[in-house]
């Protein structure tokens, strides 16, 4: 029983450390908390939900599509909104995002309506002696687990990682030393959303949701990335996972309300 | 001029006191609901909007309340004006016990450690059913008049705001604004910072504390999700900074123009509402940061006992 609660626990933490990445880049470039990034994960899944029932697109596939369109939410909410309150203190950037959350929350049930939906896709488990993977689980972490790995060979390798990277250690000096700071801003909140919807299809189909479930998801996401912020990506990546393996007790993984 | 004030605020408070004579059921619950949306903001205000120190969960305090006054009505029979005034003496032992390492916490930290009390709090009360009733909630004996309810809610609005008004031209509040503008050069003064930061986070503990007894008793159920909604949090932020954070009516004035705001809302467009509240808290948020009487102040440079 143990034995499975963390097979299963570090299976899903996996999946919360990369849609965590998202959030914890836009808090270390901008010191934003942003409340928003699970309604965005939530449009990422509808995406992936619609594409599938009309084309039967394989929900990794429909990633090609998801990931640009939640980069261009990310960016078109950054320099509408979020990038008015950089500077100002925390609260007003808690606020703000979390106005755009219920917003868009709203917005998704009028659209989509309320109806709980889910992709009928990777059913079932691999049986290992006395433990259970499931299928949809296990391809989950394994493209997490890729994801994560690409966000810090980009955020080490690129010339644009390091950007990100100097911006995030200091801005004025980053400033002085030639970066478009404002820019590197709104390529870090288009990188989250893109990373927040890169969550999409694997959650999407262990567990049926509504337009409601995404202003549930962050408490497990910005907890972790509260616990990884101030340390390195490696650092956050474990929090995750430990976090996922405490939280995902028989007990609490009843259908999200 | 100060004379003349004080008239119209007795004035105020006659008619309100008046009021569920001639009210309608519906006014006296309006009314009701708006007193304690003024002690909720108006609490809020006392710690955050004096020290700076942005508690992103206070509405633990409301839902503390509420389980504490329930049960001691349910299992105990305790008349409920006890039982409210008790929640009132939980909500502030939480905020001892919480206040005491949280405190030490510095910017978004303290924010984020509050959201998660008020996540944690929730998930506690649906485990011990036992106690609370867990998931399926709490049903308190039927409740006949709402009347005595709109008297202690009106007195608890009335208090709050007494208190607002004795902290903010005391050296007590001189001390919690000092920390708010600068903490180290407070500390640097010799103000003992952690500890007047604790007290104004006791004293803002009461009023949610109290108020959630007396919601619990007016509702007659409570369950878990309708006392620890994060978005009654985010309302009476948004209420204080609407009218003014930092000042003494800024949010009385922002939890009357708010509520009434939303009340119309919720009445014509209910598939809207939640849209349009969140577009409310984005167009506070972005264009007047200050609140009504924060640019008033500034631009007619009024006393700071507004």
């Amino acid at each position: 029983m143990l034995g499975q609660v963390v097979i299963s626990g570090l299976l899903a933490g996996a999946l919360y450390s990369m849609v965590a990445l998202g959030l914890g880049l836009i808090f270390g470039v901008m010191r934003v908390l942003n409340v928003s990034h699970g309604p965005l994960l939530m449009l990422g899944a509808y995406t992936t939900f619609w594409l599938f029932q009309w084309w039967g697109l394989n929900p990794y596939l429909s990633l090609l599509v998801t990931m640009p369109l939640l980069f261009v939410v990310g960016v078109v909410l950054q320099r509408l909104f979020v990038s008015r309150v950089v500077d100002a203190p925390e609260l007003s950037s808690l606020l703000l995002t979390f106005g755009i959350s219920i917003a868009l929350v709203n917005i998704a049930q009028l659209a989509f309506t309320a109806d709980l939906r889910s992709v009928e896709y990777l059913t079932g488990s691999f049986v290992l002696g006395p433990f259970a993977f499931s299928k949809s689980r296990v391809i989950a972490c394994a493209f997490a687990i890729v994801i994560t790995a690409g966000a810090f060979l980009f955020l080490k390798m690129t010339r644009l990682g390091k950007a990100i990277r100097a911006v995030s250690q200091s801005r004025e000096v980053a400033q002085v030393c030639g970066i478009n700071v404002a820019r590197i801003h709104l390529i870090a909140f288009g990188i989250g959303s893109a990373l927040a919807a890169a969550g999409a299809p694997s959650s999407r189909s262990w567990s049926p949701y509504s337009p409601r479930w995404g202003r549930r998801i962050p408490s497990s996401p910005s907890s972790s990335s509260c616990w990884g912020a101030r340390g390195t990506i490696r650092a956050r990546s474990s929090a995750a996972s430990s976090s996922a393996s405490s939280s995902r007790s028989p007990r609490s993984s009843s259908p999200p309300r | 001029m100060k004379r003349l004030a004080l008239f119209a605020l007795l004035l105020l408070l006659a008619v309100l006191a008046l009021y569920p004579m001639r009210g309608t059921g519906y006014g006296v619950r309006f009314m009701l609901q708006l007193f304690m949306w003024i002690a909720l903001a108006q609490s809020w205000n006392l710690i955050s909007g004096l020290t700076g120190y942005v508690s992103f969960g206070h509405i633990a305090f409301f839902g503390m309340g509420a389980y504490t006054a329930g049960i001691l009505i349910v299992k105990l029979g305790w008349p409920w004006l006890w039982a409210s005034l008790a929640g009132g003496v939980g909500a502030v032992v939480l905020a001892l016990v919480i206040g005491w390492p949280c405190l030490r916490l510095k910017g978004p930290y303290f924010a984020i450690a509050m959201l998660g009390l008020n996540e944690v709090l929730r998930v506690a009360v649906s485990y011990f059913e036992g106690l609370t009733g867990g998931g399926s909630g709490l049903s308190l004996p039927a409740l006949y008049a709402s009347v005595p309810i709109y008297y202690a809610m009106g007195v608890v609005a009335l208090a709050v705001t007494g208190l607002a008004y004795v902290i903010v031209t005391s050296r007590f509040g001189l001390r919690l604004m000092t920390i708010r503008e600068d903490e180290v050069a407070a500390e640097a003064m010799g103000i003992d910072t952690f500890r007047y930061k604790l007290y104004a986070f006791l004293l803002s503990a009461v009023g949610p504390g109290i108020v959630g007894g007396l919601a619990a008793r007016d509702q007659s159920y409570i369950e878990p999700i309708s006392v620890f909604p994060l978005i009654m949090t985010i309302t009476m932020i948004v209420m204080v900074l609407f009218g003014g954070k930092g000042t003494i009516w800024g949010p009385v004035l922002g939890a009357v123009l708010l509520f009434t705001l939303q009340e119309m809302i919720w009445a014509r467009f209910i598939y809207l509402h939640q849209l349009l509240f969140g577009a409310i808290i984005i167009t506070v948020v972005l264009l007047m940061p200050r609140g009504i009487l924060g640019v008033l102040q500034q631009k007619y440079h009024l006393p700071r006992t507004i």
